[in-house]
């Protein structure tokens, strides 16, 4: 009886908590609860979010920093007014560039030479057996008397130098180039182009202390050699015809980027003495904006917007580029590419979609053309995509369907570097420092984009400011 | 709902779409206040302990296996945060008072009478470890070795509990169904202020019943 009972009230409970009857009438105010536990929990997932991204542009900001870091000490090498010569410590020389690199970076082992201290210098470059062709170059003429920094020397004697081949001499003396085209002479000008291709700096410097010296070794058939060499300070290669003499001779500025001859330490004297790495890198930010049509075939589309900055690091002719863009890119897609396991029970002729990501490229810039302020550049990269949010909303072809409006999609797709960046780059040099930018572009993807997995492609018109961290000023 | 609508809001909240959500929400809310209101104190705990489910239940959707049965599911969750809530108390086990329990006469529970919301009421008063195993005796189903597991007690203390749960809730039902005056007589309970405070506790669903 006793058991009976209990199992009767057992039962009793269980069925009444089974009748919807019984149930609990629904309360707004526990939904609001409900919704902040969920944004509570996004914003968390948002700090979870970006943090490893932040830590990532953190990472590589900080890796160029050390890599500026590490090619600066080039740029402290004793500017040499009225330094003339050039050596190739390379292959001819028999100077390792690493080694020439290093003593060139070791200060204490240059003179700098000021004029008095040229005054000074007795000794000739022109003289083989003491020829020191490491650098500091000493001129010729009048300044060839000076002495001769004495480490510099021992060092070209512990090098083993003593002649170095004729057709890498350098000699300072560009006048004896007559036949050289090379106008930089006279330029007033020291330049070193950091291109490969400009060998033929002019040796301003040159001109302002060197009568020529036509005893001198040689000067023509120097081969040109590219100048590619690290210790290269002022180049007054005297060029042979095949030569190409960029940017120089005409003052021509090469782009603000490599500006390096124009150098900073004396002002005063068109000297050349600039111990500049042609292949010195160059760092720059670029902020820029676009817009663009996003489509999934190529000319269909809704137009878009982008904006964001980019950091890029030159060196000679290739620039690698890299940043954050925040882009809103609409789309329309045919339900046919709309890839979902839902099942519609009314299919919708098409789907509108919103996207805001962030895409983060990696691209990488040959430059094609150079000349004066202009440059052109082809790129090609990868993008990687960042979606935020997918806004998507069905369009229906009856006026009745039974089936989703929209729905949205946040923060969950992602494409590392699955999509295609092709690109053509005009800059227009304003200052050593600022140039602006034109870029056309279109990005195809490698991979599918977004919730509804399609092949969402980009095409448009983006425009830069672009900012050059470690350029020289030319002087005047 | 129809399965089919079923389906598309699950996808809407796998998606994380808002308006999905609260139509899920909306739809289970019932079925899952039901659940926790029977091991809840009170109606804000149970609020509160289903809002913790729901959250499993968004956070973990992704997981859901399709193929089974969507209330089963949300309704396993909802009796796992209901228990992990008051985890901390089941294992404390109420002497007082029982042995007036022991007293009363074994009438019919049907007799009294008794509509759901007393009953969830007066099960809402029972200690928590009480309650609990009462819950999953007598309306989940459990056997006390499964109780046992699930709440890390001895099937024995299972069995305890049970009893003494429902030695509680017969005690309550008596005394909401004893009229007023007659609530001391014979029930051996006049004897101490204490009892009479806790007689107007349990007279309190009697009042509130309408």
């Amino acid at each position: 009886m006793k058991k009976e009972n209990e199992e009767d009230l057992d039962k009793l409970f269980k069925k009444g908590s089974e009748e919807p009857a019984n149930e609990p009438v629904f309360r707004e105010a526990d939904w609001d609860a409900m919704e902040q536990l969920l944004d509570q929990k996004k914003k968390r997932g948002g700090i979870i979010y970006w943090l490893p991204r932040l830590g990532s542009v953190a990472a590589v900001l900080l890796l160029a920093l050390l890599a500026w870091l590490f090619f600066k000490p080039q740029l402290n090498k004793p500017k040499n007014e009225n330094q003339v010569a050039v050596v190739h410590p390379k292959a001819d020389t028999g100077i390792s560039g690493a080694s020439a690199r290093h003593d060139m970076a070791d200060s204490s082992k240059q003179k700098i030479n000021t004029p008095a201290n040229l005054a000074q210098n007795s000794d000739h470059p022109g003289a083989a057996k003491k020829t020191d062709r490491s650098y500091p170059y000493l001129p010729e003429g009048h300044a060839a008397k000076k002495p001769v920094n004495a480490p510099v020397n021992a060092l070209a004697q512990n090098n083993g130098r003593k002649n170095i081949s004729k057709t890498k001499t350098d000699i300072v003396s560009p006048g004896l180039n007559k036949t050289n085209n090379t106008p930089a002479i006279a330029s007033p000008i020291a330049q070193v182009s950091n291109n490969k291709d400009n060998s033929n700096s002019s040796a301003g410097a040159l001109v302002a202390n060197n009568p020529a010296t036509p005893g001198t070794k040689n000067v023509a058939g120097t081969a040109g050699k590219d100048s590619s060499n690290a210790t290269i300070l002022a180049n007054s290669m005297p060029a042979t015809d095949n030569k190409k003499d960029l940017g120089v001779a005409d003052g021509k500025k090469d782009d603000g980027k490599n500006n390096v001859a124009a150098n900073t330490a004396k002002p005063k004297i068109k000297a050349v003495g600039t111990s500049v790495n042609p292949n010195r890198a160059i760092f720059a930010v670029t902020a820029i904006a676009s817009s663009d049509m996003n489509g999934t075939s190529a000319f269909g589309g809704r137009a878009g917007a982008n904006l964001g900055a980019l950091f890029s690091v030159s060196s000679g002719k290739w620039t690698i580029s890299t940043g954050g863009m925040y882009s809103i890119k609409p789309y329309q897609e045919s339900f046919a590419d709309y890839h979902t396991p839902y099942v519609f029970q009314t299919n919708p002729s098409s789907v509108g979609v919103n996207c805001q990501m962030i895409d983060i490229p990696l691209n990488v810039n040959y430059q094609v053309y150079h000349k004066g302020a202009d440059k052109f550049t082809l790129g090609t990269g990868l993008s990687s995509y960042i979606i935020l949010r997918e806004d998507y909303t069905f369009n229906y072809t009856g006026a009745y369907a039974a089936g989703p409006a929209s729905f949205s999609v946040v923060n969950r797709n992602r494409n590392y570097m699955g999509i295609l960046n092709l690109d053509v780059t005009y800059e227009r040099q304003i200052n050593s420092r600022f140039g602006i930018i034109f870029e056309p572009y279109y990005k195809l993807p490698l991979e599918n984009v977004g919730a509804s997995q399609v092949k969402l492609q980009s095409t448009g018109l983006a425009v830069g400011l672009n900012w050059s961290l470690n350029s020289f000023k030319k002087p005047n | 709902m129809g399965e089919e609508e079923l389906h598309q809001l699950i996808s809407g909240c796998i998606e994380q779409d808002r308006a999905s959500q609260k139509k899920l929400y909306k739809v289970f809310y019932g079925f899952s206040m039901g659940i926790c209101l029977r091991y809840a104190n009170n109606r804000e705990e149970a609020a509160e302990v289903m809002n913790q489910g729901f959250f499993k239940v968004f956070t973990r959707i992704e997981t859901f296996d399709r193929t089974r049965p969507f209330k089963a599911w949300l309704g396993r969750i909802m009796m796992n945060v209901s228990i992990d809530y008051y985890r901390a108390n089941l294992k404390m086990a109420y002497t007082d008072d029982l042995d007036k329990a022991e007293h009363l006469s074994d009438g019919d529970v049907t007799d009294h009478k008794l509509n759901y919301d007393d009953l969830l009421k007066m099960v809402q008063k029972l200690p928590p470890a009480y309650r609990t195993v009462f819950n999953l005796f007598a309306v989940e189903g459990y056997t006390h070795e499964e109780i046992g597991e699930l709440l890390n007690i001895s099937p024995g203390t299972s069995k305890s509990n049970l009893h003494k749960a429902r030695q509680k809730l017969k005690q309550m039902i008596a005394d909401a169904d004893a009229p007023p005056s007659n609530r001391n007589y014979g029930t051996g309970m006049d004897y101490s202020s204490i009892v009479a405070i806790n007689k107007t506790d349990l007279h309190g669903p009697y009042f509130d019943k309408i």
